[in-house]
């Protein structure tokens, strides 16, 4: 390792966590800060492609209705797997994570299609949360 | 993070309308795509092609707009094609498998020549 080369940006790290508004501008944020995790983590350009597909897929029906709080964004390195967390926080307002809109159901197929089981949390507290793990074997 | 704001060209081709996106297509411009689409369903436009060669991002909010835009260009008796090399579109239109009921081409000429 040269002086230069400081390596993986992920070291020493346990989580990953990005704050964003939730609004549908934040959206490619929220890609970005994931793609950028995942590169550290060594995951291939394809598999990183998946993540910000899955990634938008959860920022969108999390943030449906245009809440007026925020998104939160957490990445968990852990053995074999990436452990990823998206958040909704509004207080004031609340609503259901699965809607009945066609875009929304879409989404939520697509995601576990590319993702497998979700990890869905909606207690009507205004955080609804959906959560997902993807392999980090090569 | 600076967001890249989809853009839309318009090109009439003898008697297509073609769409060249650049950008991401997600649930921020989905909105775009929708009322382009719409607008050229009311204006009576019947051949309308949307490439979609140059988007670097789809996801189903995306999709979603080119369905609707489909249903509406149909609704009034036109049609809508897609063209989508190896890209995130071809991509997404595979996972989802709507490549098998939306009729997508690699090239604009080869969606041109497509009647």
């Amino acid at each position: 390792m040269t002086d230069t080369d400081v390596g993986p940006a992920t070291v020493g790290y346990t989580g990953f966590v990005l704050e964003i508004p939730a609004h549908a501008n934040y959206a490619t944020d929220a890609r970005i800060f994931a793609a950028a995790v995942a590169r550290d983590l060594g995951l291939d350009h394809e598999r990183i492609e998946d993540l910000k597909l899955a990634v938008s897929e959860a920022f969108a029906n999390v943030v449906h209705g245009g809440l007026v709080g925020c998104a939160v964004l957490e990445l968990f390195p852990e053995t074999g797997r990436l452990r990823v967390r998206v958040t909704g926080i509004d207080p004031g307002l609340s609503h259901p994570l699965r809607e009945t809109a066609d875009d929304l159901d879409r989404g939520l197929d697509l995601l576990e299609a590319l993702v497998g089981p979700l990890e869905v949390s909606d207690d009507g507290d205004g955080t609804p949360t959906l959560g997902f793990c993807v392999s980090l074997d090569r | 993070m600076a967001l890249e704001p989809l853009q839309i060209e318009s090109e009439l081709l003898d008697d297509h309308v073609i769409l060249r996106l650049q950008g991401d297509l997600d649930m921020a411009s989905s909105t775009d795509i929708d009322l382009r689409l719409s607008d050229l369903a009311n204006q009576r436009i019947y051949r309308v092609i949307v490439d979609l060669t140059s988007v670097t991002f789809i996801d189903s909010m995306g999709l979603g707009s080119l369905i609707n835009g489909r249903k509406a260009l149909e609704a009034v008796g036109g049609t809508l094609t897609l063209v989508a090399d190896d890209g995130p579109a071809r991509r997404l239109l595979t996972l989802t498998k709507l490549d098998e009921a939306f009729p997508t081409f690699d090239t604009v000429e080869a969606a041109r020549r497509e009647r």
